[in-house]
C-alpha cells in the first residue's frame, strides 16, 4: 500500500497549474493493470473490507476492460482510463452485492466498526439498511462525480482523488460538495443519522 | 475553505456526515490491507485471452467458453492405480445414461458419485437471475458429483449427457469408505476440487451463453401445441464435440428464431440433441407450423452450406397437440409421449436416411386431418405421406413431409 499522502501534499499541489499535466494513455491492458491495479485493489479494499473480495472485484473488472479495450484503449489520457478503472471496479462491486447471498450485507459495514458494535442485531440491521441506501444513490450519482465520491468514501484523500483523474482539487472539491448536498437531499434521515454517529 | 481539509482536522465530530464516516473507515482498513495480487490478475487476463485465441481457431464466437481441456490430474481414472481401480469397481456398480439424461440435478441430494468411462457430459448452473449455463464438459476418467459428496449435502450444479455415457456409479457412503481405505485419493480428489475451482473463477471471466431451458410456464392439462425436434446421428462417430457443440447451439437457435413471435410464452426443454418445446394453448397450431416449416429449411440449408460435414444437421421435428401439465420437474402428458413416439418411427427414419432430406416433419394424424388439410400452408397436404407409427406398444397413425431430398436418381447415381 502505498503511503497515505497527508495535508501537506494536499497544499503542495500547484492549484494555479490549471492544465493536467502530460498524461499518454496506456496502450495495452497489461501495462494499465500493473500500474492501476494497485489504486483499483485500494478504492475496492476501500468499500468492501474484505481483501478476497477486492482481488476478486479487480480480476473482474479487469476483465471487462481487456473484453473493453477498443473503448478503453481509445482514451485520450490515463487519467481518463484511471476514471474508466474506477467506475468499472464500482459497476463489479455493485454486481458483487445483487448476489443474493450479499443481499443482506454491505460494503462497509463489517461487525467490527466501532460505531455498530455496541447496536444490538436489530438495530445493526437498520444500520445495514440505511447504508445500502446510501450506497445506492452513490452509484447513481453523474459517473465524474461517481468516481469522486467512492474515492472519497474508499479513502483517498481530494489531493490523492485529484492527481488520480487528472483534475484540481478544486474540482474535487466542488464534486464532494454537489455529491453531498445530492445525498442530503436524497436521503434526508440517513444523513441526519449519521451525521450525529 | 473548510471543505478542502480532511474530515479528521475538522473539530467536532459533529460536523461528520455520512461520508466522512466512510472515508475515515475505508482509511482505517487500507492503511492495514495487504496489497494487491498483480500476478493473479494478469494470470486472468492471460487466461481469457488464451480462451478468445482457442475459440478463433476453432470458430468459435468468442464470448463462448473454449471448452476446457483435461488435464492429466483432472482425470481420476487414470491416476488411481489398478489395485485402486479394482477396488473402486468392487463399491460401484455400472450403470449406461441415454444421451439427454440428466446425471444431477443442481439443488438436489447428493447421495453419489460418478466416473465417466465414455461419453460427454455437460455441467450448468443456474444463475441468479434463473438463467441455466454450461459452466464444464465433463469427459471419459472424469469424476463427477465429488464437491458435493465431500462438502455439502446438495448438488452445486446439474450434470447432462450429451451422448451415451457408460460411468460407474458409487453412494457418497462407498466413496467415504473408498477414500478411507486410500487416503492417497483423498489427495487427488482434493486436487481436482481445486483445479475445478480455479477453473471456475475463470468462468466468471468468460461469459457462458445461456443454455437450453426455458421459462417454467404452468400447464393444468390445456391442450398445447408440443414439439419435439431430434438431430439425426447427433452421437456419430463422424462428429467430435466441436460439432456438437455447434449443432446444439445452432438448432437451439434456429428452433428459437423461427419461433420468435412467440418464443417468449414457450415452454423449452432440452433433449440432448434436440428441443422439446410445448407452446401455449392460446396460439393456434397452424401459426406453429407456418413458422416452422417457413423458417427451418432455409436456415438448415444455409447451416449446412456454410459448416463442415461434421457439423451439418438434418432435423427430425415431431407436432401434436394434446393436454400438458406442468411439475417440478418440467412437463407431461400422454401428447409428450406421443411426439417422441412419432419421431422415433422407423419408416420416418429411414426416408429420412435414404432421401437425404436437411428436414422431415411428422405430424400426428388429428394434427393432419385438423390443421394441415384445412389450412394448406404453407405446404401442400398432398405433400405428406401417410405412415403408421409402431413404436414400444404405441400404435399412431401419422403424416410425414421431407423437406429438400434427394431425388431417387440422384442418391442411385451417388452410390454407383
Amino acid at each position: 500500500v502505498p503511503a497515505l499522502s497527508r495535508l501537506e501534499d494536499a497544499v503542495s499541489i500547484d492549484e494555479s497549474a490549471k492544465e493536467p499535466p502530460e498524461d499518454p494513455p496506456y496502450t495495452d491492458i497489461d501495462s494499465l493493470i500493473r500500474a492501476e491495479g494497485p489504486k483499483m485493489y485500494r478504492l475496492a479494499v476501500g468499500l468492501l473490507r474484505s481483501d478476497a473480495d477486492a482481488q476478486d472485484v479487480v480480476q473482474s473488472a479487469a476483465v471487462k476492460m481487456f473484453r473493453n479495450w477498443g473503448k478503453v484503449g481509445a482514451l485520450d489520457t490515463a487519467a481518463r482510463q484511471r476514471g474508466y478503472c474506477l467506475t468499472t471496479v464500482g459497476n463489479e462491486i455493485k454486481q458483487l452485492h445483487r448476489k443474493p447471498v450479499r443481499s443482506r450485507e454491505f460494503p462497509s459495514l463489517p461487525m467490527e466498526d466501532d460505531w455498530v458494535t455496541e447496536l444490538d442485531f436489530e438495530q445493526w440491521h437498520l444500520h445495514a439498511r440505511s447504508l445500502r441506501k446510501l450506497w445506492n444513490a452513490i452509484f447513481k450519482l453523474p459517473e465524474m462525480r461517481q468516481q469522486v465520491v467512492i474515492s472519497y468514501a474508499a479513502g483517498y484523500e481530494y489531493s490523492e482523488i485529484a492527481e488520480m483523474l487528472g483534475i484540481s482539487v478544486s474540482a474535487v472539491r466542488s464534486h464532494m460538495s454537489n455529491g453531498r448536498k445530492t445525498l442530503r437531499s436524497s436521503l434526508p434521515e440517513i444523513w441526519e443519522e449519521y451525521r450525529h454517529g | 475553505m473548510d471543505e478542502q481539509r480532511p474530515p479528521r482536522d475538522r473539530g467536532t465530530a459533529g460536523d461528520e456526515d455520512a461520508l466522512d464516516r466512510l472515508h475515515l473507515k475505508g482509511r482505517q482498513f487500507t492503511d492495514t490491507a495487504p496489497g494487491f495480487d498483480e500476478k493473479q490478475a494478469l494470470g486472468v487476463i492471460q487466461r481469457v485471452r488464451e480462451a478468445d485465441a482457442a475459440a478463433a481457431r476453432t470458430g468459435r464466437r468468442s464470448a463462448q467458453r473454449a471448452q476446457p481441456q483435461s488435464p492429466e490430474s483432472s482425470n481420476f481414472w487414470a491416476a488411481l492405480t489398478a489395485e485402486q481401480k479394482e477396488d473402486f469397481r468392487m463399491l460401484a456398480y455400472e450403470r449406461t445414461f441415454a444421451a439427454g439424461t440428466r446425471l444431477m440435478r443442481e439443488g438436489a441430494p447428493a447421495d453419489q458419485v460418478i466416473v465417466i468411462l465414455d461419453g460427454e457430459t455437460e455441467i450448468t448452473v443456474q444463475g441468479s437471475s434463473g438463467i441455466e449455463r454450461v459452466v464444464a464438459h465433463r469427459g471419459p476418467g472424469q469424476l463427477v458429483g465429488e464437491r458435493a459428496a465431500l462438502r455439502v449435502s446438495v448438488r452445486s450444479a446439474t450434470v447432462i449427457c450429451l451422448e451415451q455415457v457408460n460411468a460407474l456409479a458409487m453412494t457418497t457412503a462407498n466413496f467415504a469408505t473408498f477414500l478411507d481405505r486410500h487416503t492417497d485419493v483423498l489427495q487427488i480428489v482434493e486436487d481436482q476440487i481445486y483445479e475445478r475451482l480455479t477453473e471456475d473463477a475463470e468462468d466468471i471471466a468468460v461469459r457462458a451463453q445461456p443454455t437450453l431451458s426455458g421459462p417454467k410456464l404452468k400447464r393444468d392439462g390445456q391442450n398445447s401445441t408440443t414439439i419435439l425436434s431430434d438431430v439425426v446421428s447427433f452421437g456419430s462417430r463422424a462428429r467430435n464435440d466441436e460439432h456438437r457443440r455447434i449443432i446444439r447451439s445452432e438448432v437451439f437457435e434456429m428452433t428459437r428464431a423461427s419461433l420468435q413471435a412467440v418464443w417468449d410464452q414457450c415452454h423449452f426443454e432440452d433433449r440432448g440433441d434436440g428441443l422439446l418445446v410445448v407452446v401455449p394453448p392460446s396460439i393456434p397450431t397452424a401459426k406453429i407450423l407456418e413458422y416452422l416449416l417457413l423458417a427451418l429449411p432455409v436456415a438448415l440449408k444455409r447451416h449446412n452450406r456454410t459448416y463442415a460435414e461434421g457439423a451439418q444437421i438434418q432435423l427430425r421435428i415431431a407436432l401434436d397437440v394434446g393436454p400438458v401439465t406442468s411439475d417440478e420437474l418440467g412437463v407431461s402428458g400422454q401428447v409428450v409421449v406421443n411426439t417422441a413416439r412419432l419421431i422415433e418411427a422407423r419408416p420416418f427414419k429411414q426416408a429420412m436416411d435414404t432421401r437425404n432430406a436437411s428436414l422431415g416433419v411428422i405430424v400426428s394424424d388429428s394434427v393432419y386431418q385438423s390443421v394441415v388439410n384445412q389450412v394448406g400452408y404453407p405446404s401442400d397436404p398432398a405433400d405428406y405421406d401417410q405412415i403408421e407409427v409402431d413404436v414400444k406398444q404405441t400404435h399412431l397413425r401419422a403424416w410425414m413431409h421431407l423437406f429438400d431430398p434427394q431425388s431417387p436418381e440422384v442418391i442411385a447415381r451417388a452410390a454407383s
